[in-house]
């Protein structure tokens, strides 16, 4: 049997950048195997995830294929892949400081989120809706173990337990709106439908199965009305896991949702766009008004991030690039601000307590950094300037009024204005003086500093000078 | 464009008839001669003892996924040994890394001391 060497190095070479996380997550199960907790683990982690972003920046992004139209490499594998990395990278700087402060031993959470990220870059990546099953779940499986890493902690063992059986559930609905699609068209790869959808043959059997993907996709996105998991498993999971959890999902989630869209739907369908702007509009209402009854300061994170779907998904109704490039900025800086916001929270966090408002008050004096990132990170999640989620929400609501989406934006104005309720009392919890001896927690180490500090730049650099991000996501 | 489907529904249909049927014939014209033993549940060939809602040790499960690494393995392994000589060195390469990772599983798997059973 003839092998044609030359075609398979440069398969190999697209992909290289999925295959080097993998090995990085194999190298670190083996040294968590060794040693329970070494020094050394986020250090690799974090090389690992450099190298490999460094490694798909330098691979050209021209839109192609590779293993047969299994794999799309392109300017979203480009996109996607490097905003995952970036925030794995962040993620891996103050992961070993929460991990230690939330007394989890564990070297096996960095091998599970190397596992995690490669399914992730997989998902990007995916040319084809088996693969992109396939980046699903090989990111899904090793997040229900992070979700209850902590396990003598009967919470995080409900909230692993929630995820898993909630995620099965989506996985069963994506499954079989695949199967679905194929029934009706014959092919499961992406760019096969698209002719396939352009010759006009699509029937019943094409639409219902292309709804149930679409019920997958909102389970994973936690937009309403599938966001029941988002705000238990998120309070539930120790905060380092959550961290990830809600923004490292997201991030991989939205990315394939859009490259889908881009690939099936050259010319903007109706009914897919109907879909979305249902989701958005309901996800906006409810996550916004929940987050306002929510005294756990996790809790109302988990209904801002039902509510910033929501916003996210307002991108995709116009099926058009700019619509992308929209949701690209905007699914950045949500993810790097949302793991800011979890990062500060975590430090805060005093063992074995749940993270209240009330447990909050006035830890902004004695915490200078953490108050001072947790407060840019909530002011960006307003939506308001000078921080990066301003210049998102600008973008993604342009584009939906120019797509005549009026009512829809309207409305997202309204909720914003109704979000800036909930963050207020968290910040204003956090500078509210107490006579209380508080028990302080312990202080932010160097890796975790450095952590905080890039994420904050990240949230203001983007605000200030937007330019930065949007000359690299015009390239969708 | 739903005929294509008959066969899948005609297959179902059989197989559910087959099912039905041979349990509903045997049931009718079956002889039937009970006793204590033929009554018992069937728990190969042992004598059932207890009740099956009892609480295993967390190694069964361990155990369970190790032998999944190896029935993996031979799964690959059998198909590729049979046509080794016109698969060539291509699959023989790719054959020790399928290996390299597993045995990766394999050395985690005992390292966390999976096969000490005290």
């Amino acid at each position: 049997m003839p092998v044609d060497y030359t075609l398979l190095l440069q398969d190999t070479l697209a992909v290289s950048p999925v295959l080097l996380v993998l090995l990085t997550g194999i190298v670190l199960m083996v040294m968590a195997a060794q040693k329970h907790q070494s020094a050394a683990l986020p250090w690799v982690s974090a090389a690992g995830y450099l190298a490999s972003g460094v490694l798909l920046n330098c691979l050209s992004f021209t839109d192609s294929t590779a293993f047969s139209g299994m794999v799309a490499t392109g300017p979203y594998f480009l996109t996607g892949g490097t905003m995952i990395l970036g925030l794995s990278f962040i993620h891996s700087l103050l992961s070993g400081r929460l991990l230690e402060k939330d007394g989890i031993y564990f070297g096996e959470f960095y091998a599970l989120q190397a596992f995690a990220v490669a399914g992730m870059l997989m998902m990007v990546s995916s040319g084809n809706l088996i693969m992109l099953f396939i980046g699903i779940e090989t990111m899904s499986i090793p997040f229900y173990a992070m979700a209850g890493i902590k396990r003598k902690d009967i919470r995080s063992n409900e909230s692993a337990m929630k995820y898993f059986l909630i995620g099965s559930f989506a996985a069963g609905f994506l499954l079989y709106g695949i199967a679905l699609i194929y029934g009706a068209s014959g092919t499961t790869s992406l760019n096969d439908l698209a002719v396939w959808i352009a010759s006009g043959q699509a029937g019943t059997l094409f639409w219902v199965g292309i709804g149930l993907i679409l019920t997958g996709f909102f389970f994973k996105v936690s937009a309403v009305p599938f966001h029941f998991w988002a705000p238990d498993v998120y309070q539930g999971a120790p905060t380092v896991s959550a961290a990830f959890l809600a923004t490292g999902g997201k991030m991989a989630s939205f990315i394939t949702l859009a490259f889908v869209s881009f690939r099936l739907f050259p010319v903007p369908s109706d009914k897919w766009g109907l879909a979305v702007a249902l989701a958005a509009g309901l996800s906006m209402i409810i996550g916004n008004v929940t987050a306002l009854a929510q005294n756990n300061v996790k809790r109302i994170l988990g209904y801002s991030s039902v509510a910033h779907a929501g916003y996210m998904l307002l991108a995709v109704i116009s099926q058009s690039a700019e619509g992308y490039q929209a949701l690209a900025f905007y699914v950045f800086v949500y993810g790097i601000t949302t793991f800011a916001a979890f990062a500060a929270v975590g430090l805060l966090e005093k063992n074995g307590e749940p993270v209240t408002l009330e447990n909050l008050k006035g830890l902004g004096f004695s915490h200078r950094l953490e108050g001072t990132v947790l407060t840019i990170a909530l002011i960006s999640l307003m939506g308001l300037p000078p921080m990066g989620g301003f210049i998102g929400k600008y973008l993604v609501f342009l584009n939906a009024w120019q797509d005549g989406q009026a009512g829809l934006v309207i409305l997202g104005v309204l909720t914003s204005m109704v979000s800036v309720g909930y963050y207020l009392r968290i910040i204003l919890a956090l500078y509210t003086r107490t006579d209380a001896t508080e028990v302080i927690p312990v202080p932010a180490g160097g890796a975790a500093t450095a952590a905080l500090v890039l994420a904050a730049a990240f949230i203001l650099i983007t605000g200030i000078y937007p330019a930065v991000l949007t000359g690299w996501t015009s390239l969708l | 464009m739903f005929e294509q489907y008959l066969p899948v529904l005609l297959l179902i249909v059989l197989a559910v008839a087959f099912g039905a049927g041979s349990l509903l014939l045997t049931g009718l014209i079956g002889p039937k001669r009970p006793n204590q033993v033929k009554n018992s549940a069937y728990e190969s060939g042992m004598e059932p003892v207890g009740t099956a809602h009892e609480r295993y040790s967390v190694k069964y499960y361990m155990v369970a996924m190790l032998f999944v690494i190896f029935d993996v393995e031979i799964l690959f392994m059998y198909p590729w040994a049979v046509q080794f000589r016109m698969l060539g060195l291509f699959a023989f390469i790719e054959m020790i890394l399928f290996i390299g990772l597993l045995f990766a599983g394999y050395y985690y798997i005992i390292k966390k001391g999976v096969l000490e059973w005290e």
